[in-house]
């Protein structure tokens, strides 16, 4: 599914990613672990197309996808601070993807809703995005990132920053979801309890680069 | 990091560049080179023009500190208090400062004692009047930043009420007042109608000097000295501002706690009130003696100059040629400052010049601009010397620099996350810059156009010296109609001043209603 | 990478283009909105010639002075109102050779040199030359600019001012630092105004070139009131007009009695100011073709038309000047009440040129500041 090899990313003569490869499957959950500056983030960039690669190969469904640009790659991302746009309400972050693609307003409504009630938010449809908390705004985040139907979901610490009892229901509830829809995810996160909690799969970003 | 505007601001420049390369740079130079001579420099070291670059320091230093006393009690209540009428007592001072020069002045003439005209202190009290409000805006916005905790910890530490000022308040907002300072100074220092109209023959400043000079003397080459060492004391200046500019925005971004309460004791309520009440005050009686001088004729009320400006064909013209500039203004300056305020944020930094470039128009003198302009635009097929066109050029000129400065912070500030995610859901360069760039900028965009506005009704410099038949602004008909005799002429300038007042608390009305940096 | 690079930057280009080129077209169509207000290309009438009569803001003939002359010769006459005089002679001079206009009104003789040093005009004798005033013809040396008015600066004072006190009128400039007239006078600018700067001729004509500025300290200590303006000193300041003013003695013109009486309603039995006639300054003010004009043939006529008595007639009413044209009949209240000296205070407009800015400086730095 999602094939990254020998990547290298040196920033200012600053080696961030080296000769990293990682291979996801479909439908796998896999998550990446490492201390914090260990280039998590940055390879998270460059699958989704937002970072280039000095050298090395993506390749997303047999494709190659490393100079394809962004918003052609159908890769989810959903940022660590979220990113919601400040100028819309939560209805219409959530529709933003399928606005672009010219959806008609009326199946946009339709999809919209349907997944607000995936994440169980449906009552904060028409909400300001900076009167959400930490916890709705995170859901919101991801049902953003969903509803585009990315062939690949990366999460950047999706659950950091909230405390113990949410950080437990959200887990356990973004673990539901993206089993349930068979989404390919990679889920970065420094925190092992989490790794384990979710992943099918647990990789070290360390133990990616050959050195 | 990928910058995905980078390549399309490599062609945003270019808009920006031929307007000030074809309309201030070229005739500049042009002009410099015409008429410039070597022994012109000798002037810079008489008596008299030590004494104008004197005048002119002085007046703007004084009218400077004034100003930032006077704004400190305003700006205190508007940021720290939530009370009846804040936030229209916040747009009414704001008035001044976009009001054209002409109506200030005929404003202070009506209403200040005979004793007190034709001299320095009315130049003053008028520069005061003009930026008190600008002032008081910067002071408030830093000012409602500064977090609450901050204060109350220095109060826990024992901190008395005016050490707490001193100490910790006034040290934060040392930075806007000094950034609120320089703008002020440069307003002053620069000050050409004003002064022209209050100060009489006796003070003069660097600006006002350069125009007797090229005109009256028919010295042009004495006029250009001068010019160029005002643009060397501006062009420093404005660079200050720029750099105190952006280590401002940088540094505090939009907050979400306020530190906004309602007053908590009579005290507090009493200090509001009259402070309040006294700008208020300060700020109308200026424009109410203009609505009443166009209505009163003799010793009584009528309401025939008002009659005859709608009625009056030439009157009319004047009314309808002002909107055609201003929407003409609005257009183009909002377009070329755009464009500006996005090449240099977006593009290389080898793009700032343009900041330097844009800003030239406010720096040269308008007589230097305004011959040069007469002198380039001289052969075909461009022969526009003539043409309608060269004042709505000219205002564009003047408005492109303040579009920039009103846009720029907010592209600046707009958090780079908010693309990458617009990209990762499918969202083109060019969708992406309108559904999230131009969408948030809007309220910003709009300040920007309605202040293009008034600064295209209110021009007066630099359309007095294009001016050509049948296409006189309201300005120029106020001043023409105020040297002609008789009472119910006189009226009628005052009534087409009243005019450019509700036009002016109309643009307030709407930067401040719909323009407000609010998302929602 | 390059390819998609390549793509990108056209697709910037188009964009861009199609904004200027929106913009552009919007210019272009308000122009052609604006065209009938403009001299220039007007396709159904192309054989008609259009003229650019460049004049100072107060140039103010009679509405449909020029159409005798349309009439007369197919040329119409746009005026094209440029400034106070001085702003006028400064940019006539930047752009002589290829001017903004086709023919000039209103250098005076107090700016005649600078103007001519400039080479603004282009020389044509008009053919009215021998009816013009003889000794304003005396002041051009190669007919560059014809003479068209005549006016004499002049005190004017307000004769029931000093009526109702019993005192006597000032009748010549050495009276007026006498302590009888302690702040009574107000004068404009010779810095930013043409009357001004010819009262500051005239103390310069009587008292001499060493005299003058110890006579304007006299002036200061004696409480004179400066200006900027001819139509602030006199509508404002000065009592004897419509303003409110507080000042019996101003700066204005010899004309400016009739003026007071003919646009007076009701018609007051005698009139309100006159004139001290040992204190005026002669002003002669000149028309000529500009040299680079297009329409060198039909801006002559024009000269010819400003010169000519048809013209000339309407100036006192209109402008309150003489005409320069001596067979110009004038009107009869005109006549009543102006007052025209028989010697007027003249400087050589050779001396002028070479001292007018040092004894403006003078002026600047010993009275003004």
């Amino acid at each position: 599914m999602l094939d990254c090899r020998n990547l290298v990313v040196t920033y200012e003569s600053t080696p961030v990613l080296q000769n990293l490869s990682i291979y996801i499957g479909a439908g796998e959950i896999v998550a990446l672990t490492g201390p914090s500056g260990s280039g998590k983030t940055t390879l998270l960039r460059c699958i989704a197309g937002l970072e280039v690669v000095d050298s090395g190969t993506i390749h997303l469904s047999g494709e190659e996808i490393t100079a394809k640009p962004a918003h052609l790659r159908r890769i989810g991302l959903v940022f660590q601070d979220n990113q919601l746009f400040p100028h819309l309400n939560v209805a219409e972050n959530i529709a933003y993807s399928l606005k672009i693609q010219g959806i008609k307003q009326k199946l946009v409504d339709e999809k919209v809703a349907e997944v607000l009630e995936l994440v169980g938010l449906t009552h904060l449809s028409q909400r300001e995005v900076i009167k959400l908390s930490g916890g709705e705004a995170k859901r919101i985040a991801v049902a953003r990132a969903l509803v585009a139907q990315p062939k690949v979901l990366l999460l950047d610490e999706p659950l950091s920053g909230l405390d113990p009892e949410l950080h437990t229901r959200l887990l356990q509830d973004l673990g539901n979801l993206l089993r349930s829809r068979g989404t390919t995810t990679l889920h970065v996160t420094h925190d092992q309890d989490e790794a384990k909690a979710i992943a099918d799969r647990i990789l070290d970003i360390n133990e990616l680069m050959q050195h | 990091m990928i910058n995905a505007y980078r390549h399309t601001s490599k062609w945003l420049v270019v808009a920006p560049i031929v307007v000030m390369l074809l309309f201030v740079v070229a005739p500049v130079l042009n002009i410099f080179s015409m008429a410039i001579q070597i022994d012109s420099f000798a002037l810079l070291t008489t008596p008299t023009t030590r004494n104008v670059v004197w005048f002119t320091t002085w007046q703007a230093i004084i009218s400077t500190i004034v100003v930032l006393f006077l704004a400190m009690p305003i700006a205190a209540i508007t940021a720290n208090f939530d009370f009846f009428g804040r936030r229209m007592l916040i747009s009414l001072i704001s008035v001044p400062f976009i009001l054209p020069t002409v109506v200030v002045g005929v404003a202070f003439l009506e209403l200040l004692p005979t004793s007190i005209h034709r001299s320095a202190l009315a130049i003053i009290i008028a520069h005061i009047y003009f930026n008190f409000g600008l002032v008081v805006r910067i002071i408030s916005t830093r000012w409602q930043q500064i977090h609450p905790h901050l204060e109350d910890a220095a109060r826990t530490l024992g901190a008395s009420r005016t050490r707490l000022f001193l100490t910790v308040t006034l040290p934060l907002l040392k930075k806007s007042l000094r950034s609120a300072g320089l703008l002020v100074f440069l307003m002053c220092f620069t000050s050409y109608g004003v002064v022209r109209i209050l100060g009489g023959p006796a003070r003069s400043t660097i600006e006002t000097e350069i125009y007797f000079r090229a005109m009256q003397l028919g010295d042009v080459s004495g006029a250009l000295v001068l010019s160029i060492s005002q643009l060397v004391v501006v062009g420093v200046l404005i660079l200050l501002t720029t750099q105190f500019g952006t280590t401002n925005s940088a540094e505090f971004r939009q907050t979400i706690y306020s530190r906004i309460r309602r007053p908590q004791n009579f005290g507090q309520k009493l200090f509001i009130a009259s402070i309040a009440l006294i700008s208020t005050v300060a700020v109308l009686a200026p424009l109410v003696s203009v609505v009443r001088r166009s209505i009163l004729v003799g010793e009584r009320t009528n309401f025939f100059a008002w009659h005859i400006i709608f009625t009056d064909p030439e009157i009319f013209k004047s009314l309808t040629t002002s909107l055609k500039y201003a929407v003409f203004t609005i257009a183009v300056s909002t377009t070329i400052g755009l464009f500006s305020a996005c090449a240099i944020i977006y593009g290389s930094t080898r793009y700032r010049f343009l900041n330097i470039l844009t800003t030239l128009p406010v720096v040269v003198s308008a007589v230097t601009l305004g011959l040069g302009l007469i002198i380039t635009f001289d052969v075909n097929p461009i022969d526009w010397r003539g043409a309608w066109l060269m004042m709505p050029i000219a205002h564009c000129l003047v408005a492109i620099p303040i579009v920039m400065r009103i846009i720029s912070p907010t592209i600046r500030d707009l958090p780079n996350g908010l693309r990458d995610a617009s990209q990762t859901l499918g969202a083109t360069t060019w969708k992406m810059w309108r559904t999230i760039d131009l969408r948030i900028i809007q309220p910003a965009l709009l300040t920007a156009a309605a202040v293009a506005c008034a600064v295209s009704l209110g021009e007066f410099g630099a359309s007095s010296f294009l001016v050509r038949r049948n296409n006189e602004t309201l300005p120029l008909m106020i001043s023409r109609l105020l040297s002609r005799p008789g009472e119910t002429i006189q009226a009628q300038a005052y009534a087409i001043a009243t005019l450019l007042i509700v036009a002016c608390v109309a643009i307030i009305g709407v930067v401040d209603y719909f323009g407000t940096e609010k998302h929602r | 990478m390059n390819q998609k690079k390549l793509k990108h930057d056209f697709k910037n280009i188009f964009l861009c283009a199609a904004l200027l080129g929106s913009l552009a077209s919007a210019c272009t169509n308000s122009s052609s909105t604006d065209n009938s207000s403009t001299n220039q290309a007007d396709p159904t009438n192309s054989d008609q010639v259009t003229l650019t009569l460049l004049a100072y803001d107060s140039f103010t003939p009679s509405k449909n002075i020029f159409d005798a002359f349309t009439l007369e010769t197919g040329v119409k006459v746009e005026i094209a109102l440029g400034g106070d005089a001085g702003e006028l002679v400064t940019k006539a001079a930047l752009t002589a050779g290829n001017p903004q206009g086709d023919v000039l009104w209103g250098v005076d003789n107090t700016m005649l040199s600078r103007a001519i040093e400039a080479k603004i005009f282009s020389a044509y004798q008009t053919k009215n030359i021998n009816d013009l005033d003889e000794s304003a013809r005396k002041l051009i040396s190669n007919f560059e600019v014809a003479p068209v008015d005549t006016g004499d600066v002049c005190l004017n004072y307000d004769v029931k001012w000093f009526a109702d006190r019993e005192i006597a009128p000032p009748l010549t400039l050495r009276a007026l630092t006498s302590a009888n007239y302690a702040n009574l006078l107000v004068v404009p600018s010779p810095i930013t105004s043409s009357p001004g700067l010819a009262f500051m001729l005239a103390t310069i004509a009587e008292f001499g070139e060493d005299g003058w500025s110890e006579y304007w300290q006299q002036l200061k200590q004696n409480g004179v009131l400066i200006v900027d303006g001819w139509n602030e000193a006199y509508y404002t300041e000065f009592s004897g007009s419509s303003g409110k003013g507080d000042r019996p003695i101003v700066v204005s013109y010899g004309s400016s009695p009739p003026a007071e009486m003919i646009y007076a309603s009701p018609k007051p039995a005698t009139a309100p100011t006159a004139v001290a006639a040992l204190t005026c300054y002669r002003q002669v003010e000149f028309a000529g073709v500009l040299r680079g004009t297009k329409h060198q043939r039909e801006a002559e006529m024009l000269v010819d038309y400003l010169t000519s008595i048809a013209f000339q007639q309407d100036l006192p009413l209109t402008l309150f000047v003489y005409p320069a044209n001596t067979k110009a009949k004038l009107p009869a209240e005109f006549l009543k009440y102006s007052l025209r000296p028989e010697l007027p205070l003249q400087i050589d407009p050779e001396l002028i040129a070479k001292n007018r800015t040092t004894w403006l400086d003078t002026f600047t730095n010993k009275v003004l500041r």
